[in-house]
């Protein structure tokens, strides 16, 4: 039985390097920050103590792109053993991958890549998950990805698919409400429905990003949240009660204070206060 | 092989593909999902390679390092979880593609061997104090058994080009300079000094000597080699002097004896 993962309630931004002096020098008023696993799986070095330095002030979610839960060639032993110790070396408030895949046994992608929904698909993602979970000896978050394809094999929903997961693994979520409002747009399925059909007591994050419009929605993580957006936060509000909220941005990266006022407005949506900045 | 993992290997050919190679049955809608991923497989890349290679970009210009760099990633499709791997080899497909300008490789290399030495593990560098209580006693076999620890992610290659010249060139974006040949090769070490990447030049026999270090030689092979061009006293005189240089840049974190 993995550890429960307590809900928490805060808000937070993803720390990125244009805003590590922010971080260390002056108090962020944000709950926590979230960082890019694969970032810091490093032997040493800058990026290494300054987690450790950020680490001191505020509590730290680990991020992964490369766990690869999807993929049918298992996962990687080496990565995961790096994982366990960057985890005990950041005592995280947890630890979060994707549910896609990005490698077979001889490439990587290095991109979220969209599976077939078919049981078998369920099965082998949750059998990585099981193992993954095991070796780390904590329960994981998994995020539904965005998706510009969808296979003509699918048998089941992506919410049906991350029902069936949450449920057989024990793992959480973290719901990325661009991620559903890109793929919505994407593949033709009504949002609302993908938010009432997913287990919302699983449910320990939710992300906020950017997308760039078009005849498929493009999840660029490199502008401000999308009224869209906001208003399927909203509804999502409505189902999860509060929830660990941040806002995910990874391109075009704007100063601090941009990024606060966006979640001011996760905040005043939440019916939360503002924090006031701390030094 | 399951069919999903048919499936896997189906799609990832198709995004590593040259060009646009559409899964079999599949739809106009497919493919142009397909596209997408496609495309941001190889920008991501590209982007990775842009970063760890700043300097080298702007030495060839923007254009052609992108021309560069997708190449790269079409004969070196990435295999380990870590993009901060792309980068490697990427010196030896501009050796291949400039082989009329060595120079743009040599920075390369440079470039690569600090984004390696970046994230190495830390360690505390021996002072010239600990050099010299650690070896106040050695007799004439004890130094020929001396083995050093070096700082991790060192590493060193021979350059046949003013690399540091080029390098301030780079950032002065003064790229209009000839080739900045140099007569006789120089060794180029590169490491970390404390967070920050670097590299020095040397004398050239300082890099085989270094390799061999690093990969567990004795001092005494180094003087062997060094016996072999030139004279006795010089050799000893330059190998003390390499030493010296070493420990002022910090690149010694353990002294210890050997028996050969
Ligand atoms: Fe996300």
């Amino acid at each position: 039985m993995k550890p429960e993962i307590s809900a928490h309630a805060g808000f937070g931004i993803g720390l990125r390097t244009d805003h590590y002096s922010d971080f260390i020098e002056h108090g962020v008023p944000v709950d926590f920050v979230e960082v890019i696993s694969e970032n810091f799986m490093l032997e040493g070095g800058r990026p290494l103590r300054i987690l450790e330095q950020v680490r001191t002030k505020y509590d730290v979610i680990l991020h992964g792109v490369s766990m690869s839960v999807g993929s049918a060639c298992g996962l990687d032993e080496a990565y995961l053993v790096r994982l366990k110790n960057l985890a005990e070396r950041i005592e995280p408030l947890w630890i979060s991958d994707h549910l896609c895949w990005t490698r077979t046994s001889a490439h990587n992608s290095h991109d979220l890549l969209p599976l077939p929904l078919t049981s078998e698909a369920l099965d082998m993602v949750c059998r990585n998950i099981d193992h993954a979970q095991n070796i780390l000896g904590r329960a994981m978050l998994f995020e539904n990805p965005s998706s510009y394809l969808t296979f003509p094999e699918d048998e089941m929903t992506e919410w049906e698919f991350i029902t069936a997961m949450a449920r057989r693994t024990g793992c959480f979520l973290l719901l990325d409400i661009n991620n559903i409002y890109v793929s919505a747009h994407n593949h033709g399925f009504a949002a609302k429905e993908y938010l009432a059909g997913i287990p919302h007591e699983q449910v320990r994050q939710i992300h906020l990003a950017g997308h760039t419009p078009g005849p498929i929605i493009i999840d660029t993580h490199d502008r401000a949240v999308a009224d869209g957006v906001w208003s399927l936060y909203k509804e999502a509000l409505h189902f999860l009660g509060p929830v660990a909220t941040m806002i995910e941005r990874d391109g075009n990266i704007p100063p601090l204070a941009e990024l606060l006022d966006e979640l001011d407005i996760a905040r005043s949506l939440a019916g939360c206060e503002s924090l006031q900045a701390v030094s | 092989m399951t069919s999903l993992a048919e499936r896997q290997f189906q799609f990832m050919a198709s995004l590593l593909a040259e060009d646009g190679d559409p899964l079999e049955a599949s739809s106009s809608k497919f493919d142009a999902g397909l596209g997408i991923y496609r495309n941001n497989y190889r920008t991501t890349l590209i982007e990775a390679l842009s970063d760890t290679f700043k300097r080298t970009a702007r030495w060839i210009g923007e254009e052609v390092f992108h021309q560069a760099a997708a190449h790269h990633v079409i004969i070196n499709p990435p295999c380990g979880w870590t993009l901060d791997d792309v980068g490697a080899g990427f010196d030896r497909t501009l050796a291949e593609l400039f082989a009329k300008d060595p120079e743009v490789s040599e920075l390369a290399w440079i470039e690569w061997s600090m984004h390696r030495a970046f994230g190495a593990a830390n360690a505390e560098p021996y002072t010239t104090g600990d050099f010299a209580d650690s070896t106040a006693a050695f007799s004439d076999k004890d130094w020929g058994a001396l083995c050093l620890d070096f700082i991790p992610g060192i590493s060193t290659s021979l350059v046949h080009h003013d690399v540091a010249a080029i390098w301030h060139a780079c950032d002065s974006d003064d790229v209009s300079c000839p080739p900045y040949s140099l007569n006789e090769p120089m060794a180029c070490h590169v490491y970390r000094d404390g967070e920050q990447p670097t590299f020095i030049t040397a004398p050239a026999f300082e890099s085989p000597a270094l390799n061999a270090m690093v990969g567990g030689a004795h001092f005494g092979d180094v003087l062997d080699l060094l016996f072999k061009l030139r004279p006795h006293e010089s050799a000893v005189a330059d190998a003390g002097a390499m030493l010296g240089r070493w420990l002022n840049n910090g690149f010694i974190v353990a002294v210890r004896t050997q028996a050969p």
